[in-house]
């Protein structure tokens, strides 16, 4: 400790340049922390999707389906439960922001959803016994300052069977995501009568977007998604059926190998640093040649210089790294749920832990060649100017 | 009376490519215990050269070096490092005090070597500072104080540790006349009240009559050596 001022001193010898080189180090830490942070996030998610819940989708990528392939589905050995979405755009009033309409079988989209959904006692019975009944998110009801019992008049982009795009709901529950932390944001779809819906809309009547499938067994997946597929093979509507987690992992990968990007960027990132500031640090070292040369004259021995620059060095390294992690969870928890991730968005312990590591790693390797110089460094020849 | 520096034979030779330069030939010298004696000589005389190898800085190409009672060219570096922390105090011509630390903490820091508490060093540094007239400057910066003043702190940081010998090199060298006449008369005042031994590179005659012995060199010889009464 007695040797703080010192090192402290060694440290903002030349303040500007101190902190050009803190902000530096620090916006690669906040890359390292959201990058990692984003990838952790990622990996929770899909870890979290259900491993006993299928996706059955149209082979040709149109998202378009019979809804007469629920009773077939149904009947295949493995599957406990079913349900289907149909999707819709909405807009309210002039808002620019589109609302995400599902529309289900209500009783079966409960049954499914009771890990990631809250819906309120009762929520589900009022939207059956209304046939224009909606179950709304929280973040519709709170962006728009909307109330229970409200009737909303949308505009869609499915024409109604009047031939206008307007569409007319009325809230009789408001439901929410179940993980606290992406709640306010995620929580934005609503929920309404598939039989209505369908009845109501002018053309592509009995199709659906996609089907949900629960299995009694998550290891027979696979064979259950292949029987599904079988079962309408060389039909007009073909299917492709998969684990929710497969296909949370095969979006991800679509980007490329998500932690082999991350890692390759955050490698090129902390190496590049490691020169700057190893150049940095050795500018350093060459201007104080004469007071280095001063320490070791009253007294300081070689290792002693060494541990000094060192420390510097760490100091540095470690408060930025600090630094731009703090922000890189910031930034992970501005983003969290404005981005399409159902996972709130953090920098887990083993994240900042290695990014500690890192930052240990790059001061002493960066203080080698610094320490080395002053090791080199002869007292007379110093004040001598050689 | 007991001898603080000895030293016999003593040459140093700087390689420039494949040609060696000898800076010192064989000087035999010592300086009593409690001397005050200044080295003088014209440019590239050997006199900072001779300082260094009595500072235990540089190590001479033949010749021993006995300061304080250890033969300093059989040390190892460490030692030497340890030996300088113990017996000697340096003053160099341009200060060379770290500008971003306080007076204070200047003085300070040959004691971060001792094992010292920070209150006792804190007292030391206080009483150095009281003893070189700058108590009520411990807390400027070296760029808020005068040459002289710099010089001072620069005393108390050669004095702090209590080293038997003072090596000044050029002390006075930056110093308009009258500060320079201070900071001389300081350094007599550690020489007679302390009883430090005190080894003073100078160019100046004036600062030499300070001194109570005046050796001079040329091309790296001993050519004069005389006990004088000081001013």
């Amino acid at each position: 400790m007695k040797y703080f001022p010192l090192i402290w001193y060694g440290l903002w010898r030349k303040r500007g340049r101190t902190w050009l080189a803190l902000i530096q180090i620090s916006v690669s830490f906040v890359l390292f922390g959201v990058l990692h942070g984003f990838g952790a996030s990622v990996q929770q998610m899909i870890a979290r999707t259900d491993a006993d819940l299928l996706m059955v989708q149209s082979r040709s990528g149109n998202f378009d389906l019979p809804v007469a392939y629920s009773d077939r589905i149904a009947r295949v050995e493995g599957v406990t439960a079913v349900n289907h979405e149909t999707y819709a755009n909405a807009k309210y009033q002039n808002s620019p922001k589109e609302l995400l309409v599902v529309a289900t079988l209500p009783k079966n989209w409960s049954a499914m959803m009771t890990t990631g959904v809250n819906i309120p006692p009762g929520a589900v019975d009022a939207l059956l016994s209304h046939r224009t009944g909606a179950l709304v998110g929280v973040t519709f009801m709170h962006r728009y300052g909307w109330k229970v019992g409200q009737r909303i008049h949308l505009q869609s982009n499915v024409v109604g069977e009047d031939g206008s795009n307007n569409w007319a709901f009325d809230i009789v529950g408001v439901v929410e995501t179940k993980d606290p932390a992406i709640r306010a944001e995620r929580s934005d779809w609503m929920t309404v009568n598939y039989d209505y819906f369908d009845a109501a809309r002018l053309d592509r009547k009995g199709r659906v977007t996609q089907f949900f499938v629960k299995i009694k067994d998550p290891k027979q997946a696979s064979a259950i998604a292949d029987s599904i597929d079988a079962l309408f093979a060389n039909s007009p509507d073909e299917t492709r059926t998969q684990s929710a987690r497969e296909m949370a992992q095969s979006q991800f990968q679509a980007i490329g190998d998500l932690n082999f990007v991350i890692r390759s960027i955050s490698a090129a990132v902390l190496f590049s640093l490691l020169f700057s500031i190893g150049a940095l640090l050795m500018q350093g070292v060459r201007e104080r040649t004469t007071e280095l040369a001063v320490l070791k004259t009253v007294g300081f021995k070689n290792w002693a210089v060494v541990a000094l620059l060192s420390c510097e060095s760490l100091m540095l390294c470690l408060a930025a790294a600090a630094v731009g992690m703090g922000l890189a969870e910031g930034v992970l928890w501005v983003a969290s749920g404005r981005i399409p991730i159902d996972a709130r968005l953090e920098l887990p312990v083993p994240v900042f832990l290695m990014g500690i590591v890192l930052a240990l790693i790059l001061a002493l390797v960066s203080s080698l060649l610094p320490a080395r110089r002053s090791l080199k460094l002869e007292i007379a020849a110093a004040f001598a100017g050689r | 009376m007991e001898n603080i520096v000895s030293c016999r034979s003593v040459t140093k030779e700087y390689k420039r490519g494949k040609e060696s330069i000898a800076v010192l030939s064989a000087i035999d010298l010592t300086i009593a215990r409690g001397e005050f004696a200044a080295i003088m000589g014209p440019s590239g005389s050997g006199k900072t050269t001779l300082l260094n190898l009595l500072g235990g800085l540089d190590r001479p190409s033949a010749g021993e070096v006995i300061v304080a009672g250890e033969r300093l060219e059989r040390l190892s570096g460490s030692r030497l490092a340890e030996w300088r922390s113990r017996n000697v105090g340096f003053i160099f011509q341009f200060y060379n005090l770290m500008p971003t630390l306080s007076a204070a903490r200047n003085v300070e820091i040959p004691l971060l070597l001792c094992s010292l508490s920070a209150a006792e060093r804190k007292l030391k540094v206080a009483a150095a500072l009281e003893l070189v007239g700058l108590a009520n400057r411990s807390k400027h910066n070296p760029g808020e104080l005068s040459g002289g003043q710099q010089q001072r702190v620069a005393i108390a940081r050669a004095l702090i540790a209590d080293p038997q010998l003072l090596i000044c090199d050029e002390p006075t060298g930056d110093l308009d006349r009258h500060t320079a006449e201070e900071i001389l008369a300081l350094l007599q005042l550690l020489n007679r009240k302390y009883g430090k031994s005190v080894l003073m590179v100078t160019h100046d005659p004036k600062a030499a009559t300070y001194a109570s012995r005046r050796l001079q060199l040329d091309k790296g010889q001993l050519v004069y050596d005389e006990a004088t009464s000081p001013a």
